[in-house]
């Protein structure tokens, strides 16, 4: 009986052995997710979607205020305006703040000029119509980036793919029918590879599978430097090449020593 | 000067005092007036013309046949003061640009956008203010005189002509030309036919024809769109509205039986077979009868030689898909077979027909053009 009740209290306390045991291990365990959670949880997320949110928010604020009346109250396109579903934030970037969009007045082409929106305006609005459909993102060009770059590959591709529209040394050049390409001397790193990427107006695109990010930053320092370079000769006469210099050369300069000529030349008056 | 003729000019002058201006007479124009030998500018037909000179009235210790009255004299003086400080004044820009040339070359920084026009405008004035000064001090200082050259006689005297006959009747004895025959045949001859080599460049006006050569570009079946680096394309590199100057890559069958693409990127190469691969939105294409499948996927290629002149046709106007030729503004709408819509070109630009394939690469899927691509030549069919 003894041996009875010794191998039943035995029992007894092995089992409440393993009850406290798995209690301790269904702690240990809870506790563990915990520490897990804490520290492998995606609280980026967890904080960053009411600001996305927040800013597509803001941005079609802005979007109804601003371009609504154009290109539609949902982005759709009118009649004045293309569609802005899928242009990506790139084209926001560009277009806005370039000051191109808002349109000033209708014509061939939007002019470039100061810019109506701040950055986080134009941001606002790059990720109202981002939320819209997917498109090229807005170009980032960090410092380093551009030291980094290839200068002389920029250039080789500058001449191969940007030069018959834009000119040598970027100062720009006519196209048909009042539309021109403009002097790059403007624009920013990040304008220009935005522009290589959406092809705003006439331009084409030159998407990644074309000219892929690093030869596009590189693109970008060559416009930099060739628009940037100092003129050792004094006026650029706007850089436009033999016809004005030979113009001014010819016309001021010898018509300025066929003057003196004359004056040398000429008779005395008193 | 037509002022001076009418005698205003010189309001202070008398005109009493003409007599003064008798030296200034060329001597030797009684008489010569209408010679044709005469050298150098006509003097002024009138002498009231030369009333109006105060320069040689400030002259007048030379000219003491006649003395003008005191009070001219004064007021020439005064002139010629004035114009003496004027030329000094000149004299001292120079100083001024020369100082300021040597301080800007030391001083100035040579990277600046201000260096080269401060040393040009610099260097200007220090020369230029010595031209002035000594062209001013010519016209205002200096008595001015016309003077006429006598022209010698051009031709030479009868000794010297008769002598130079001699000399060179005598050297044509020494060559003995007249009885040397054999000599004076072969001359002959040689002259001769060094002067048919004149006919030569004629002919090859006419017997060279270019024969097939722009007739056809280097495309061949199969042949790779490959870009400036001699990559090749395929479906998805190229963005719609985007666009791409390709070159063909040619097959070359190797040893063991594979299939190498070699570039074709040299310049003769380039220059008759560049071309230009533009994507346009799906449907955008409205292909020319019996060009129904040349395109790809939205892909179109034409020549990149313009139909006019020959530029590169480069300007792409992605919205309205117009091709301009940066050289005479020549335009061709690529949604209509690139046919040419405006500027001097008149033909159309040629349409590569394209494939892809099986690496998914664009190729030239029937081979060349099937016309001359660039400017018209006499032979075009």
């Amino acid at each position: 009986m003894s041996d009875m009740t010794a191998s039943l209290g035995a029992a007894r306390a092995s089992t409440h052995r393993r009850r406290r045991s798995s209690a301790v291990v269904l702690l240990l365990a809870l506790a563990a997710t915990g520490v897990l959670w804490t520290a492998f949880a995606p609280r980026g997320t967890a904080q960053s979607t009411p600001d996305a949110n927040e800013a597509v928010r803001q941005g079609r604020a802005l979007y109804l205020q601003g371009c609504s009346s154009c290109h539609g109250l949902n982005a759709q396109g009118t009649g004045q305006a293309p569609s802005l579903i899928g242009v990506g934030a790139a084209a926001v970037d560009f277009q806005v703040s370039t000051g191109r969009m808002p349109l000033a007045a209708p014509g061939a082409q939007a002019k470039r000029k100061d810019p109506v929106y701040s950055q986080t305006q134009i941001d606002q609005l790059a990720a109202y119509v981002d939320s819209l459909g997917g498109g090229p993102k807005q170009a980032v060009v960090t410092r380093n980036a551009l030291d980094d770059a290839d200068l002389a590959q920029g250039g080789e591709l500058y001449r191969a793919n940007c030069a018959q529209c834009h000119q040598a040394v970027g100062a720009g050049a006519p196209l048909t029918y009042g539309k021109y390409a403009p002097d790059l001397s403007k624009a920013t790193p990040s304008q220009i590879i935005e522009a290589m990427r959406t092809g705003p107006e006439s331009m084409p695109v030159f998407g990644p599978g074309q000219i892929d990010d690093a030869s596009a930053v590189a693109i970008a320092k060559y416009v930099r430097f060739v628009t940037e370079a100092p003129s050792a000769g004094g006026s650029t006469l706007g850089k436009y090449g033999p016809v004005p210099e030979g113009l001014l050369a010819w016309l001021a300069g010898i018509g300025g020593l066929l003057a003196v000529c004359m004056w040398i030349g000429a008779r005395q008056k008193v | 000067m037509s002022k001076q003729e009418d005698g205003t000019t010189g309001p202070d002058v008398p005109a009493e005092s003409g007599s003064i201006f008798d030296r200034a007479k060329p001597e030797p124009r009684q008489g010569h007036d209408d010679g044709p030998e005469r050298l150098g500018t006509p003097p002024h037909q009138t002498d009231s013309a030369r009333e109006g000179s105060t320069v040689l009235l400030a002259e007048p210790g030379e000219r003491s046949a006649a003395v003008p009255p005191a009070h001219a004299e004064e007021i020439d003086r005064r002139a010629e003061r004035r114009a003496e400080r004027l030329v000094a004044f000149w004299f001292m820009v120079s100083i001024v640009g020369t100082i300021g040339f040597v301080v800007t070359n030391f001083v100035g920084d040579k990277h600046a956008e201000y260096y080269t026009p401060c040393m040009g405008t610099a260097l200007g004035l220090a020369m230029g203010g010595i031209g002035f000064g000594v062209i001013l001090w010519a016209k205002r200082l200096m008595p001015h005189e016309e003077a006429v050259q006598e022209r010698h006689p051009f031709a030479s005297s009868d000794a010297e002509i008769a002598a130079t006959e001699e000399t060179v009747a005598l050297g044509f004895a020494d060559t003995g030309l007249a009885r040397r025959p054999l000599l004076r045949r072969t001359m002959l001859g040689a002259g001769t036919v060094l002067g048919a080599l004149l006919v030569v460049p004629l002919l090859n006006l006419t017997n060279r024809k270019p024969g097939a050569q722009l007739k056809h570009s280097h495309w061949v079946k199969g042949a790779r769109l490959v870009n400036g680096e001699g990559n090749p394309v395929r479906v998805g590199d190229i963005a719609i509205g985007g666009i791409e100057t390709v070159f063909p890559a040619v097959p070359v069958t190797e040893a063991d039986g594979s299939v190498r693409f070699e570039p074709q990127l040299s310049l003769h190469e380039k220059a008759d077979s560049v071309t230009i691969l533009i994507r346009l939105a799906p449907g955008e294409n409205r292909p020319r009868p019996g060009r129904e499948n040349w395109a790809y996927d939205g892909h179109v290629a034409y020549s990149k030689i313009c139909t006019h002149a020959g530029c590169p046709v480069s300007l792409y106007e992605a919205q309205t898909h117009h091709l301009l030729c940066p050289c005479h503004q020549s335009v061709f709408n690529v949604l209509d077979g690139c046919r040419a819509i405006f500027g001097p070109a008149s033909r159309s630009l040629p349409q590569l027909a394209i494939g892809i394939d099986d690496d998914g690469y664009f190729i030239a899927r029937d081979g060349d053009y099937t016309e001359p691509v660039g400017p018209a030549f006499w032979e075009r069919p």
